[in-house]
């Protein structure tokens, strides 16, 4: 099971999970396992610096609630956090589409 | 032999904590009984039946019953047990701002508890479970290194700039302009109010509300001194001659309102009263001082940070009703007052001071008008300006060499050239409308009120020298931060808005439970 390498694309998975609902952070690691079949399991540990450096960019902003008589600690997405998301999105489609296109045109190439 | 010795006090500890909890429990069930007996001896003194008092207990029972039964719960969450404290110790220590610490703490806390929990329902065992959920933090010093390098105070450079900027065009004014006052004083004052303000920048402002008893008590005591003679100019019982430098008073005495709203946290209607009738006593005792601006400085202050209080319904009496009361009794307040001034002759003689400062000249004209409205004509946007002869040799006021809050500005203009008055006003519009942005963005209530309480202190100054030298003459301006005259003035301006930058540079880390 590969640990995450790169915090920015991480991020970026987790702007999008919050895309959907607000999360706390124990369940945006749970999601992200479950969606990801497991390949992306994020320790506690690492999840947690992203999210507050999130925070503090502005992307994403955290309230509270009382649940069970203990504080939960929520987040929720900003504008400028979709905003990143979007961009970020297509920027990671349009490399994707490239490196499809590199590896369909070798495999053409080799036949030729 | 280190790890068996570290889980053995764990479990020493825990099993103190439990011993704890079973006496709290015990304690608080012998409280419960005792209210009851009492409600059941007040309902029967009450002349209720056998069954309407049955009824009343059953309901008054059960409501405390569940009361209890949360806040056990609550104090069971919130007392981290001590597997967890460990590991959350080791991630704290590595982050150097105490003020984030708790925060951090409570969120990891919550993680494991949940994670532990999920291994439960897979099978595990309790203990098992723990150490599997401490595991997959990671490495707590490794945790604690990352959130150390996001978890920094907010250094508020851009504003600390336009402070900064205010401080030196006040001292190039005064050092220019003001021939009366000692060419020491001149050069100190300037380090002084940097010194100052940067005290107020780093200090932290929940020592209003950590020492919110010694604040009010003490400030009680100070009032009584200042105040506690008998009708205008009280002071001089103590201060004598210097008794005008106690005018500053007005300036501080919103921050131990706050502390004394702080205080009054969750107490009811008792508490809500008990602000109303502190604000009643100090507005009273300000009138007494004999500035108006002094007395509508601090009224409007506290009352501003008294609604955030409301609006969050930081007494406890329900939001809705505490915003109805609020308003009704502000309603009150003001109709109160304006009947004071028109029926009481001591109020009335003032009011009608400052009315004729409005036109107290032959033609229905003022004098201060007429004199401010030549200076703002005679200068020249960059350079010295130039009066009229006949203006020059008015004997009325002899303002060379002196600075007088009334027609600072427009001496100021006169003096320097006009685009300094325009930078300086620009300065403050800057200051003011990032500050307001950032008071919005606070989510600790007791922030907000604090921030509110010192930004309408020093907008209320601006905006009445600006009016009054605009042509509206009702109110004398009492100080223009940084650049009026009067060091205690300058020196508590400086710590207020030391204090405002201090409460954006903490962000949103302070949390309202921890106070």
């Amino acid at each position: 099971m590969p640990n995450e390498k790169n915090a920015g694309s991480t991020a970026v998975l987790l702007l999008k999970l919050l895309e959907e609902k607000d999360m706390y952070g124990y369940e945006m690691m749970e999601a992200l396992t479950q969606r990801s079949n497991q390949l992306f399991h994020l320790k506690a540990g690492t999840l947690y610096p992203i999210l507050h450096g999130l925070e503090k960019a502005g992307w994403i902003a955290s309230y509270e609630q009382d649940v069970d008589g203990r504080t939960r600690k929520y987040y929720h997405l900003t504008k400028e956090g979709q905003k990143e998301v979007s961009e970020q999105t297509a920027r990671w489609e349009r490399y994707a589409a490239a490196v499809n296109q590199i590896l369909k045109g070798g495999v053409q190439g080799a036949g030729v | 032999m280190r790890e068996s010795n570290r889980w053995r006090k764990c479990r020493e500890e825990r099993g103190n904590l439990q011993t704890a909890q079973t006496q709290e429990r015990e304690r608080m069930e012998r409280s419960l009984e005792a209210f009851f007996m009492h409600r059941l001896r007040q309902c029967n003194q009450g002349n209720m039946t056998p069954q309407e008092t049955a009824k009343q207990m059953q309901t008054e029972w059960d409501w405390l019953l569940s009361q209890a039964a949360y806040i056990r719960r609550r104090a069971e969450r919130s007392s981290c047990p001590p597997w967890i404290q460990a590991y959350v110790d080791t991630v704290c220590s590595k982050i150097r701002w105490k003020s984030a610490r708790k925060v951090v703490a409570e969120e990891l806390q919550d993680h494991i508890l949940e994670q532990k929990a999920a291994f439960q329902a897979t099978g595990m065992s309790e203990e098992e479970a723990k150490r599997q959920a401490i595991a997959e933090m990671g490495d707590g010093a490794s945790v604690g290194e990352a959130l150390d390098e996001i978890h920094r105070p907010q250094s508020q450079w851009k504003m600390i700039c336009v402070v900064a900027l205010l401080m030196a065009a006040g001292g190039y004014d005064r050092m220019t302009t003001d021939a009366a006052m000692h060419p020491f004083w001149q050069i100190a004052l300037l380090p002084m109010m940097v010194g100052v303000f940067l005290c107020a920048y780093l200090w932290d402002m929940t020592q209003l509300m950590k020492y919110r008893a010694w604040i009010v008590s003490g400030t009680g005591i100070i009032c009584l001194l200042l105040f506690g003679g008998a009708g205008n100019g009280a002071w001089d019982f103590v201060f004598g001659a210097d008794a005008v430098l106690m005018a500053s008073v007005a300036l501080w005495m919103p921050l131990p309102f706050l502390s004394l709203m702080g205080w009054m946290r969750n107490k009811g209607i008792r508490g809500y009263l008990g602000c109303w009738l502190a604000l009643g006593v100090g507005v009273l005792s300000l009138l007494g001082c004999g500035r108006m601006s002094n007395v509508l400085l601090f009224g409007i202050a506290a009352w501003g940070s008294f609604c955030t209080a409301v609006s969050a319904d930081w007494f406890g009496i329900g939001r809705r009703r505490g915003i109805r009361l609020f308003f009704g009794m502000s309603l009150l307040a003001v109709i109160g007052a304006g009947l004071a001034f028109l029926l009481l002759p001591v109020l009335r003689f003032r009011l009608e001071q400052a009315v004729r400062r409005m036109g107290d000249m032959a033609d229905g004209t003022s004098i201060y008008g007429l004199w401010m409205e030549q200076l703002w004509e005679s200068s020249r946007w960059i350079g010295a300006g130039e009066l009229p002869a006949d203006m020059k040799n008015l004997a009325s006021i002899d303002w060379q060499g002196q600075r007088q809050n009334e027609w600072l500005l427009a001496q100021m203009a006169y003096v320097h050239g006009k685009w300094m008055v325009a930078g300086i006003l620009t300065l403050f519009a800057v200051f003011f409308v990032q500050s307001f942005r950032q008071i919005r963005r606070q989510k600790s209530v007791f922030a907000r009120m604090a921030a509110w309480a010192v930004w309408i202190t020093l907008l209320f100054q601006v905006v009445c020298c600006v009016a009054f030298q605009m042509g509206c003459l009702l109110i004398a301006p009492y100080a223009m931060p940084f650049l009026s005259d009067g060091g205690a003035a300058l020196l508590m301006n400086a710590a207020l808005m030391g204090i405002l930058l201090s409460i954006f540079r903490r962000g949103d880390i302070l949390r309202d439970r921890y106070l």
